[in-house]
């Protein structure tokens, strides 16, 4: 949705992978047509989020999403046809299971290295087995760097927020327009809001005279430059507030009415 | 709810083990002393400063990494008995005393 949510995704360190473009916009459709897309949006977790995961808007949500974790390995019980990890976090325990080819080649990569007490990255879909859920592990890789365990944290606390509250911008935006986010909402609250959620991927300045436009009474003539100034002074000078009302102009967000002073949003 | 209390282990600093003897923490420290003596036991420092004792189990419980995150469980506010440790590598340095990401039961995540 938001600029903000498309360059943090796609940025994201983690063993690439993400598909762009709003992965959590489509929560509220049912899994199973939109498959493709909404499988594929790589969520860090905690096992404690895990196991609290049936509330019930997100049922089906997180049965699709993947998860990235970092846990402790505490416990390996090899098997014939899989290999079952019981993994701890410090917020709560869960198995992973990940099953294991015949062809040697995926064996060695997927054994390599791992030993009970060590930290591990576990990327996988979260199942749950009649009452049981565990996490069928497509990817068990040691954790290398120590800081990776704390940026891990840091991590799933931000996405958390980011999915529960928009990204930081819209936040604010919202807060502006009395926009009620409900507690469960999904991602997509936001953009069926409020008009003014439309300029969040604007840089501040346009998105400030936007902003104070709208809250203008819409006349006709539009609103005066001189009060759009007086209302974003502070955080720019002439010159640049009528460079950003050209850019606004250029991108088809704001027009001329009476003559070159007045300028109103287009609607 | 309270199943799922039993499994977890929030990290901690020295600070807070008074809140949580008699149960099971992470805490990430740096090791300052290693007693082969009767224990063993090992002399740590946590991200606060704070020095911590922690009998360890086993004699091969050897690491040879200066930073750990030791699970275990509090028996006073300065005493941890440890049931395994985690090695956190050699460059966790000065930095760890922002690094601890301690939890608060109020909303364990």
């Amino acid at each position: 949705m938001s600029q903000y949510n498309e360059s943090y995704y796609s940025g994201g360190g983690g063993g690439g992978g993400y598909i762009a473009g709003s992965p959590f916009s489509q929560a509220g459709s049912p899994g199973a047509r939109q498959r493709p897309e909404v499988g594929h949006s790589l969520r860090p977790m905690t096992i404690c989020q895990l196991n609290k995961a049936t509330q019930p808007h997100t049922d089906a949500e997180w049965r699709i999403d993947e998860t990235e974790i970092g846990q402790a390995v505490l416990q390996i019980s090899p098997q014939a046809t899989n290999c079952v990890y019981t993994l701890d976090d410090g917020t709560g325990r869960i198995e992973a299971r990940h099953w294991v080819d015949n062809a040697s080649e995926t064996n060695a990569q997927k054994w390599a290295g791992l030993k009970e007490n060590m930290y591990v990255r576990v990327t996988g879909g979260l199942k749950s087995f009649g009452s049981k859920r565990y996490i069928n592990a497509l990817h068990v890789r040691p954790v290398t760097d120590a800081f990776e365990v704390f940026f891990h944290q840091l991590e799933v606390i931000t996405v958390t927020l980011t999915i529960e509250r928009g990204a930081p911008t819209a936040a604010i935006q919202s807060r502006n327009k009395d926009v009620v986010m409900s507690d469960i909402s999904a991602y997509s609250a936001p953009s069926t809001s409020r008009p003014s959620d439309q300029y969040s991927h604007l840089p501040k300045l346009p998105q400030a005279i936007c902003q104070f436009m709208l809250e203008q009474p819409g006349t006709a003539e539009g609103v005066h430059v001189s009060a759009i100034a007086r209302a974003v002074g502070n955080i720019a000078d002439a010159g640049k507030i009528s460079e950003a009302l050209d850019g606004l102009m250029d991108d088809g967000l704001v027009y001329t009415t009476t003559d070159d002073s007045h300028f109103q949003l287009a609607n | 709810m309270s199943a799922m209390e039993k499994e977890i282990s929030p990290r901690v600093n020295s600070a807070m083990l008074p809140n949580w003897i008699n149960k099971t923490v992470r805490l990430t420290c740096k090791v300052i002393k290693f007693n082969e003596g009767e224990g063993p036991r090992l002399t740590v420092e946590a991200s606060d400063g704070g020095q911590i004792t922690v009998h360890a189990l086993k004699e091969d419980v050897v690491i040879a990494d200066p930073y750990l995150e030791i699970i275990g469980k509090v028996v006073d506010p300065t005493t941890i008995q440890m049931l395994g440790c985690i090695s956190m590598g050699t460059e966790l340095g000065a930095s760890s005393s922002s690094i601890c990401l301690t939890s608060y039961p109020h909303r364990p995540l």
